[in-house]
């Protein structure tokens, strides 16, 4: 029997660090979107609940713990970021996909991680515009991505091929801060 | 040395050598690079733009006109660097410009002889014939002699950086005004951003002497600079000038970063443009002294008054051994008494105004102006018209001071007109003139400390109660109110000699008066006719006097002459920080497909598809080109098996209850109907009837489709899905979202295909359980995947997807087991090959000017039911004998070779537009036929099998005779397909 060996977007270029900045690599077990049928946000929201204790949270939003959250993606679309795949139960009234393999997902985690994506992103990052528990389907340099804020700084998302473009470019603008740091 | 021994904000524990022309001065930290030089009695700093008269520093800041710098030798030297915003580092060499052989001894000055023949308007009137003379000859050589800066020529190696920021409040300028409203938003908790062009926030206050609460002015500034440090919500920005004011509270701004380091820390950018988005602004710029122009009042020593100040009082270089001022208002005596303070000697003061009053203990002369100046390559005597006849003073530096211009120049980005101030003789920001924006301090006309501090509270207080915030209580410190006394005075008359406005462009008042007798009366038509203002200052110390000398000539006031339009960036920025993250890594991001690792093993030649980089040939040993690669490549798949990665292809996962309803309506054929397990090929139109895409469509459950598109139009039709489902049928309940890079899919083509399969999946694969355009679910060990039977070569072939972790390892697995069938990987030049000699199109045929019909695809605008586009398709002329239609071509005489774009004609026609009878979209050498082949358009093509033309491409001028044939070059019964 073939033995397939997985491998994630990022298995080779990350973990990496710059002054107090990480960015990790933060391989989900599994991501599903969910895209609720005609009127069935309600219920599926209900049937999320039920089936993985999370909500369907409201546009530029996330709800639920790292085991199992859900991310506003976009119009009608969320994915369901954790430890197990949405239950067929969800299927019966939105569309699903598996997109476990679809997404690069990275943390970026520091003091000065706002500062890193400032250089990248046209989202007001502030504590107090952008906290945890919101999300943002914006552009990072040149690229569509999902920025979340977390705990400790950020987790980024972009699509698998642009990988190492995006890590590329955060790594960049990690040194490009650590260094704007030592000038006086 | 013209060293102050005490005072000034350096630190004089850090001597730093730098070099200016070649020669090694010392200076401090904290010295820009034109007040080192003032400090070492360096006067001559330039040469003019074009009479390259000698000239020295006019200012101490971003406004200078004359002292512009090479920064920097070998390729990635800085031009037009204004000395007075440079600060000084260890090792900075500085170089002056647009002179030669030496500063001192410059052999262009022959032109300030010439000048009677090169005043304004002089080239348009004598260059103009004969009129090829004035590209190739007069423009070259005038370039030659009248310039700035030179650049290397070598691509800009520098780094520059792009950022954003946000506020509630961005605060433009940190003098009293801007520290004040800084302080009092931050303290009523807005989020504040104060930027500043200087390196040392404090704006005026670091270079007075006068106290606010009772402690130095400057000493005041640097305490609430540390106190607005200290806060959360406060952003400082030093450095950074705001240089535009655009839509929405978006401001430019630009950061120099390490310009003022010997040795920039490893991945620190050299200048970052932001875009900073604020809620609210407040403009503290300032205000910029103008000058008064009298005869030779360029000369090497002559300064702004207030510039002369700052050199004194902030940097502890007095200009001059026995400075004299000129001015028309009371705050040149305030530059006259603090030179005295700083035991600098006073020639004399010169006040226009017979009833000035001194305010300290130099000699004063009123009712004066200075008429001339003498001196070679510096000012060593003026001359003084008095009421008792012209008096002769010796004096090696002359502080001139007009009045002082508010720094309006934002507020006007937006098309604002500036306001006319009576009282101070300047114009102000107009209300409004920026959205958001409100003005304060000297900016707003408001010229004493203490009113500048109170604009500034109450500004930050008007925003405040704005944005719903509570005004902080805040006690506004004590300081000097005086008040503006001025008797505007723009230029000497009746006195011999040129008196220069524009120093940076060579203008004078004479030119202005030219301007005037040759009807360039309107200030913009003065501007473009005398240059005024168009130099890297944007005449920022000589507007102003231009436009008071044209309102005198036609006898209106000030006011109704009006200003210039003020433009972004309010000082130069250089094209590689506005361009940042758009060079180079980051002109565009790189896609990399999953087997990419694998393929840079085997050699492969990358090509960029849309921003995928995908193999188009693998090179193996001994193959010296692309051909011979290729011919293998596709003769390999033809004989045996071949893996290429498909991945690029877009996915689209489509479900829903109307997801049937809904391909019906975007594809031009039916879908409906395709039974589940099934792949269709499909048809996708514009709106106006065109072909828009092509692909195929698997059906997965009753509600579930799979999309694959093209590689270049997957977002173009991503795009389109999504204006049809959200705009034409929203009743439609249909979801979809991109899978392309859910799994990564490869391409097993060829007649050893199946056999490669079998053993790989868990699935027997036959003719029966998986014939010809069969989809399902298949096992590889424990993961699932995808198994398409579908083929754009023609052969027996299949298209493998796996989710995409496992995508490195399928595609190693493939390889393995192609290379034991003699097969292996082929790239998108084989890959079109085999498509060509098959008549597949691409998008090659389908460019957006083609309809279904045209490509012989009629039958699929499906005549059961609607689609987008199939109405505009069945209007007249968009089908029939007088379309192109697509055809293959191949070679008949001795010619063999095919151009794509070569135009078609018939054998006896001339090669000419009206003859034209279609075009080349594809070519290639087919190794399967042993000769060239083509896709072309050719009129009424498909009724015309057999019939010679000739194509003729007259760029590359070939002629290539051939016969019309079937498109369909291999295989047209699709035997190889079926298996």
């Amino acid at each position: 029997m073939v033995d397939l060996i997985a491998k994630t977007p990022l298995a080779d270029l990350l973990p990496a660090a710059a002054g107090g900045l990480t960015l990790t690599e933060a391989a989900p077990a599994a991501i599903t979107s969910i895209m609720p049928f005609r009127g069935k946000d309600a219920a599926c929201s209900t049937a999320l609940k039920k089936a993985h204790n999370v909500e369907l949270p409201a546009a530029g939003h996330v709800a639920g713990t790292d085991s199992a959250r859900v991310v506003w993606t976009g119009r009608g679309q969320f994915f369901l970021i954790g430890d197990k795949p949405a239950s067929t139960a969800v299927g019966k009234i939105a569309a699903l996909t598996d997109q476990t393999h679809s997404w690069a997902v990275m943390r970026l985690e520091g003091d000065d991680a706002a500062a890193v994506l400032e250089r990248l992103t046209p989202v007001d990052l502030r504590a107090g515009s952008f906290f945890q528990g919101q999300t943002a389907r914006t552009e990072l340099a040149h690229m569509m991505s999902v920025i979340s804020k977390t705990a400790k700084g950020f987790e980024i998302m972009v699509m698998r091929s642009f990988a190492r473009t995006a890590a590329h470019h955060v790594l960049e603008a990690m040194h490009s801060v650590t260094a704007q740091r030592q000038i006086n | 040395m013209s060293r102050l021994a005490k005072g000034g904000q350096l630190d004089r524990s850090q001597q730093i050598p730098f070099t200016f022309d070649g020669q090694t001065y010392l200076g401090f930290k904290g010295d820009t690079l034109a007040s080192a030089l003032l400090a070492n009695d360096v006067r001559l700093v330039g040469r003019s733009f074009k009479y390259h008269r000698p000239r020295g520093i006019l200012t101490s800041g971003s406004e200078e006109p004359n002292a512009l710098m090479q920064i920097g030798v070998g390729p990635q030297t800085t031009p037009n660097v204004r000395a007075t915003t440079q600060e000084i580092y260890r090792g900075l060499a500085a170089s002056s410009q647009n002179r030669f052989p030496s500063l001192s001894f410059d052999l262009m000055e022959v032109n300030d002889l010439l000048s009677p023949f090169l005043s304004a308007g002089f080239y348009y009137k004598t260059f103009m014939w004969p009129k090829a003379f004035w590209e190739k000859l007069y423009e070259p050589v005038i370039r030659r002699a009248a310039g700035l800066g030179a650049l290397s020529g070598a691509a800009d190696a520098a780094h520059y950086d792009k950022a954003f920021a946000h506020c509630d409040l961005l605060v433009i300028g940190s003098g009293p005004a801007g520290l004040m409203a800084a302080l009092t938003a931050a303290k009523g908790g807005l989020d504040v951003i104060l930027a500043d062009e200087d390196f040392t926030l404090g704006g005026r206050l670091n270079s007075e002497t006068y106290e606010i609460d009772g402690a130095g002015c400057s000493d005041w500034a640097a305490g609430i600079v540390s106190e607005l440090a200290a806060m959360k919500n406060v952003r400082l920005m030093p450095r950074t000038t705001i240089t535009g004011a655009y839509d929405g509270g978006t401001y430019g701004a630009l950061e120099r970063v390490s310009h003022h380091l010997a040795t920039a820390p490893d991945h620190a950018p050299l200048e970052t443009f932001w875009r900073i988005a604020a809620r609210r602004a407040i403009l503290a710029g300032g205000a910029i002294e103008r000058p008064i122009a009298f005869p030779n009042n360029d000369r090497p020593g002559v300064m702004m008054a207030g510039a002369v100040r700052s050199y004194v009082n902030r940097f502890a270089a007095a200009p001059g051994q026995a400075v004299s001022i000129f001015t028309n208002n009371d705050d040149g005596h305030r530059t006259a008494a603090d030179l005295v303070a700083a035991g600098v000697t006073i020639a004399a003061v010169i006040d226009t105004r017979a009833g000035a009053v001194a305010v300290a203990d130099y000699p004063l002369i009123t009712g004066a102006q200075v008429v001339g100046t003498s001196g070679r390559l510096g000012l060593s005597e003026i001359s003084v018209r008095t009421s008792a006849g012209i008096r002769k003073i010796k004096t090696d530096c002359l502080g001139v001071s007009g009045g002082w211009n508010p720094s309006v120049h934002l507020t006007c980005h937006m098309n604002g007109r500036p306001v006319w101030r009576e009282d101070i003789a300047a114009f102000i920001p107009a209300d409004g003139a920026i959205p958001g924006l409100i003005s304060a301090g000297s900016a707003l006309g408001e010229m004493s400390t203490h009113a500048a501090l109170k604009t500034g509270a109450d500004a930050a207080a008007e925003v405040l109660k704005d944005l719903g915030k509570k005004a902080p209580r805040v006690t506004l410190p004590k300081a000097e109110d005086a008040p503006v006394t001025i008797q505007p005075f723009w230029h000497v008359n009746g006195a011999k000699g040129r008196s220069w406005l524009d120093m940076q462009n060579d203008v004078t008042s004479k030119d202005v008066k030219l301007a005037h007798q040759e009807n360039f009366r309107p200030v913009e038509h003065m501007k473009r006719y005398t240059t005024l203002g168009m130099a890297t200052d944007q005449g920022k110390t000589s507007n102003m006097n231009g436009l008071a000398i044209m309102a005198e000539l036609t006898g209106r006031s000030i006011p109704e002459t009006g200003t210039t339009t003020f433009r972004p960036p309010y000082t130069p920025v250089a094209i590689g920080a506005l361009g940042a993250h758009g060079a180079g890594k980051s002109f565009a991001p790189e896609r990399f497909i999953p087997s990419d690792a694998l393929a840079r093993e085997k050699n492969a030649r990358f090509a960029e598809v849309g921003l995928w980089y995908r193999p188009s040939w693998f090179t193996q040993a001994g193959e010296t080109n692309w051909r011979q690669s290729c011919d293998r490549e596709v003769v390999m798949v033809r004989a045996s098996v071949g893996l290429c990665d498909v991945t690029t292809l877009g996915k689209i996962d489509i479900q829903g209850p109307d997801a049937p309803e809904f391909l019906d309506r975007v594809y031009s054929n039916m879908f409906s109907t395709l039974p589940i397990g099934k792949v269709r090929y499909g048809l996708m139109l514009r709106e106006d009837g065109m072909v828009m895409d092509d692909g195929t469509s698997a059906r997965f459950g009753e509600n579930h489709y799979v999309m694959t598109t093209t590689t270049a139009a997957a977002g173009q039709v991503m795009m389109h899905l999504d204006f049809a489902a959200q705009v034409l049928w929203p009743e439609l309940d249909v979801q979809f979202i991109s899978v392309t890079e859910q799994w990564a899919q490869f391409a097993v083509a060829g007649p050893k295909s199946r056999q490669l399969l079998d053993g790989l999946l868990s699935e027997d694969i036959t003719d029966e359980t998986f014939p010809y355009m069969a989809c399902g679910d298949v096992t590889i060990g424990k993961v699932k995947a995808r198994l398409f039977r579908i083929s754009f070569s023609g052969e027996h072939a299949y298209e493998l997807a796996v989710p995409a972790h496992y995508g490195d390892a399928i595609a190693r697995e493939l390889d393995k087991r192609a290379a034991e069938m003699g097969g292996g990987w082929y790239g998108m030049e084989a890959l079109n090959v085999m498509r060509i000699e098959k008549g597949f199109i691409t998008h090659a045929e389908i460019h957006g000017r083609v309809t279904a019909d045209d490509i012989g695809a009629g039958r699929m605008v499906s005549a059961k039911k609607d689609c987008v586009g199939k109405v505009s398709s069945q209007r007249p002329g968009l089908s029939g004998p007088e379309r192109e239609q697509l055809v293959g071509l191949k070679p008949v005489g001795t010619v063999k070779q095919f151009l794509g774009g070569a135009h078609l004609f018939n054998v006896d026609d001339d090669a000419v537009r009206m003859n034209d009878q279609g075009y080349i979209t594809s070519h290639c050498f087919s190794p399967t036929l042993g000769h060239t082949i083509a896709l072309g358009f050719v009129k009424n093509g498909r009724a015309r099998m057999g019939e010679v033309i000739k194509m003729v491409d007259l760029l590359r001028n070939v002629e290539t005779k051939c016969e019309i044939c079937n498109p369909v070059f291999w295989d047209e019964k699709g035997g190889a397909l079926r298996g």
